[in-house]
């Protein structure tokens, strides 16, 4: 790639962003709102709105060319890469093979490439980590967050088209969305969720021991709870879910805050039974799930308890509903949000639910083979958690104000 | 021979200290303002309010810090530590910022 042309497309993407966003700072400080996307003349806003105009095609130029240089420079190749052709000293910047390294390299610094002179040289000769497969199949090394301490061996998925069209449906999902096919939006979104259970179906390979990785390491092959990976994947999970239902509680009580209209639950609440049911309903999936744990050997029982809580997490959304039935006012809007929340959760813990039902039993799910059940048995805990925080605000928080 | 896993809390806490005492800040004076004033009880308790959570804020992430720059010198984890001091100074910064407004507009009156 040309220096010159690059130093030219970083200044004209430079000074074309901020000609075209900094007066829109000021067309809105004099009123103009956003997300319209045209203007009668004379309000005031044109010479702005020219400026910025003039700013967004400067950008445009500089993409271009970047776009003509990449054209121009195009190397169409796998194997042979240019390598480390900056002399930088991170790891990105080792040479590949096609798709990975010959061996997984240990660093010692956080610039190897740069004090550990023969790295690339080692790595090639395979002296590093998994020269070659210890499992038998597609392996990588997990290692420990920040100081990439090994911790286990994880095997991954061979070739498939699952999850390729998981990922077109799940895109199509969104987009038809956009354009409001909402039929064909909720096939691609279905047929996304069936291609995920594909893909997943062969993902958490049994237990195999333990390996050796080199280096005098040996590794186990599996792992599940807090030092698995995919167990802080659903932590990440339920941080999203929860960052979702903590702004719905914040909407909840702003509504409280401006309630001189449409504010009026104690004329509405449903009696305290119907909450307490649910709570009930609530606390008996989570100790059927807790038994469900303890049955999980090759166990038929174990299937029935997962049926029995599955019905009842339902059971909550059909209780949730009969409740408050004139959904006309912002408050019965704003409960019935709680609901939908609430559904989401469930339907997303049911379909997890049945995935670990039929591992159960097709005999893909033990005592030791349990990743499926430990993320199952997180989530289902965060929506039993979240439940009872919106039985909580919606029935106790009017009750505790009085108003 | 498993380390303890290093995403345990109590590291993950520290190192984070910054950016979570601000969010504890910002929701304090944020909604404060909502319910202490549509309720009534008026301007002065949301802007005591403001100073006191400004102050322990400021507190807390200035503790954190030394902490972090203390233990710095550390084999091994040097790089998170300064991390970690480098966020509590961002969160400090971002706590004053948030709190500005409340020194130069007047608390409980709608914009007009």
């Amino acid at each position: 790639m040309s220096e010159r042309l690059g130093k030219w497309a970083f200044w004209l993407m430079f000074t074309g962003f901020n000609v075209a966003f900094f007066p829109m700072h000021i067309a809105g400080l004099i009123g103009m709102p956003r997300r319209v996307y045209t203007y009668s003349e004379g309000l005031g806003w044109d010479t702005p709105n020219l400026v910025s105009t003039i700013g967004a095609f400067t950008i445009a130029v500089g993409v271009l060319i970047v776009l003509v240089d990449l054209i121009r420079n195009l190397r169409p190749t796998i194997g042979n890469s240019a390598g480390n052709v900056w002399n930088a000293g991170t790891l990105e910047w080792l040479e590949n093979d096609s798709y990975a390294s010959r061996s997984v390299p240990l660093v010692r610094s956080r610039d190897p490439l740069w004090e550990q002179p023969n790295l690339a040289r080692e790595v090639e000769d395979g002296r590093h980590f998994l020269p070659g497969v210890a499992t038998g199949s597609r392996e990588t090394i997990i290692t420990s967050a920040v100081e990439a301490l090994p911790q286990y061996v994880q095997r991954l998925p061979g070739p498939g088209w699952a999850h390729v069209l998981a990922a077109v449906l799940t895109a199509a999902f969104f987009m038809l969305l956009t354009v409001k096919a909402v039929p064909l939006a909720i096939l691609c979104g279905l047929g996304a969720v069936a291609s995920v259970i594909v893909w997943l179906w062969e993902s958490d390979p049994a237990p195999a021991g333990t390996v050796a990785i080199g280096g005098g390491i040996r590794l186990p092959t599996y792992m599940s709870g807090p030092d698995s990976h995919s167990w802080w994947a659903m932590i990440v999970l339920i941080l999203v879910a929860a960052a979702l239902y903590l702004s719905y509680v914040f909407a909840y009580l702003y509504l409280w805050t401006i309630s001189s209209q449409g504010w009026q639950p104690l004329r509405l609440l449903p009696g305290l039974s119907w909450p307490g049911l649910s709570a009930a309903l609530l606390l008996a999936s989570g100790a059927g799930l807790a038994a469900a744990n303890r049955l999980l050997p090759r166990d038929r029982r174990a299937a029935s308890t997962f049926g029995w809580s599955i019905a009842l997490g339902v059971d909550l959304w059909s209780q949730w509903q009969a409740e408050l039935r004139p959904a006309v006012s912002a408050y019965g809007a704003i409960v019935y949000t709680a609901g939908v929340l609430q559904f989401e959760i469930v339907a997303a813990v049911s379909i997890m639910a049945g995935f670990a039902l039929a591992w159960l039993a097709t005999e893909r799910l033990d005592r030791g083979r349990r990743v499926v059940f430990d993320n199952l048995a997180l989530f289902w805990g965060y929506a039993i958690g979240q439940g009872l925080v919106g039985l909580l605000l919606t029935h106790g928080f009017p009750r505790l104000v009085g108003e | 021979m498993m380390p303890a896993s290093p995403l345990a809390m109590p590291s993950l806490l520290r190192w984070l200290a910054g950016p979570l005492v601000w969010a504890a800040h910002f929701l304090v004076v944020y909604a404060s303002e909502s319910v202490l004033c549509s309720r009534g009880w008026g301007a002065d308790a949301h802007l005591t309010l403001i100073a006191l959570a400004t102050v322990a804020g400021l507190a807390l992430l200035f503790v954190s810090s030394r902490r972090a720059l203390a233990a710095s010198g550390a084999e091994g984890s040097a790089f998170m530590q300064r991390v970690a001091a480098a966020l509590s100074l961002l969160g400090g910064l971002a706590i004053v910022w948030t709190a500005l407004p409340a020194v130069f507009l007047s608390s409980c009156t709608p914009p007009s």
